[in-house]
């Protein structure tokens, strides 16, 4: 096969620290669950996840109030149940949330709105802290 | 030395066409989602560089991958991000 | 300190993507890395002088770009090839920007530590 023969392996065989980056919302665009699935597979091949952060649409999958069909996934609980099982810190920038209604208790009270959908281990936060995923990470992956 | 991710279809979408134009000779595409769309485009027939499709997104399309691309699983999707030192995602 | 280069492909007002990727820069210049920004694609049309999207109620990209030299963030790059395709060229631009190949765009990338695009 063309090009196989020639590929070049710039290779880490050792273990990776990734960092993702979720753009759209769950539901409208698989990239969530791309995302998801990525995340699950490196830490099953003994990769570290250092973070996955959510910016742009892909604050809603902070979402507590997410009520998919029972046949369908639920992309709040699945990453919640990575974060409780892995660790994987999942943070949600602060401005983009706030503009697409996705709010904390703190946040809530703040901008006295009557309800929060967001809670741990979801975390708001700032873009600061992407630039930290992509400075501490051997590979920051944007799913769209 | 970058990997390419297109993750939109070619046919109604720019990113591919866009990735193309950047794509330099030591680097790699990976087609994912709407972009396995793309596995018989004309575009990618002069390519010369290493072309991967995820099996996963050519399966639930019913499409499969030419002699020409690699299809792939998430577990070597994974990998492959590590082979290369850079990432790009085109959407 | 760390070279990171930030593409910007997309238009801006159509999408938010145009205004949420000059915010990352922002915040990486705010933390002092080494920027270089990279206008493709549609992200071009972001350069253009005389916006005036308050009559769409957005907020001008054209301003949020002006405040990047305060930043210290000066190496800003669009390319040729897609200005020309959309018919721009360095006189329809408001911003101060270096116009360049996509091959001097492909030697660009392979110089950073870090490349990402909004």
């Amino acid at each position: 096969m063309k090009g196989f023969a020639l590929h070049f392996c710039f290779c880490d065989t050792r273990p990776m620290k990734f960092s993702l980056l979720v753009l759209s919302a769950p539901h409208s665009r698989q990239a969530s669950q791309s995302a998801l699935k990525f995340a699950q597979t490196a830490l099953a091949n003994g990769h570290e996840l250092y973070r996955v952060f959510f910016y742009q649409d892909g604050v809603h999958n902070a979402s507590q109030l997410q009520s998919p069909p029972q046949d369908e996934t639920n992309l709040h609980d699945e990453w919640q149940a990575l974060a409780d099982t892995q660790g994987t810190d999942l943070v949600v920038c602060i401005a983009a949330a706030l503009k697409r209604g996705i709010l904390d208790a703190d946040e809530a009270e703040r901008y006295e709105r009557p309800q929060h959908n967001l809670a741990k281990p979801f975390e708001l936060s700032g873009l600061g802290q992407l630039l930290d995923a992509q400075l501490q990470s051997d590979r920051l992956i944007t799913f769209a | 030395m970058v990997l390419h991710l297109v993750q939109r279809s070619p046919f109604q979408h720019s990113a591919l066409r866009d990735c193309l134009n950047l794509c330099a000779d030591t680097d790699a595409i990976l087609l994912m989602e709407d972009g396995v769309l793309g596995v018989n485009h004309t575009d990618l027939k002069t390519v010369t560089v290493p072309l991967y499709a995820l099996q996963d997104d050519l399966s639930a399309r019913g499409l499969s991958a030419p002699d020409t691309i690699k299809a792939c699983g998430y577990d070597e999707f994974v990998e492959l991000c590590g082979q290369y030192k850079q990432v790009v995602s085109w959407f | 300190m760390k070279k990171i280069l930030v593409l910007q492909k997309q238009a801006p007002y159509g999408s938010s993507l145009a205004r949420d990727g000059l915010d990352y820069v922002l915040t990486s210049a705010a933390y002092d890395q080494d920027i270089s920004m990279a206008f493709i694609g549609d992200g071009v049309w972001q350069l253009v002088k005389s916006q005036q999207p308050a009559e769409i109620k957005q907020k001008s990209q054209l301003a949020a770009l002006d405040v990047l030299s305060l930043y210290d963030v000066e190496k800003l790059y669009a390319c040729h090839e897609d200005l020309n395709a959309r018919g721009l060229s360095p006189q329809d631009l408001g911003v101060d920007v270096t116009c360049i190949s996509r091959a001097e765009i492909k030697q660009l990338m392979v110089e950073q530590d870090h490349v990402i695009g909004f």
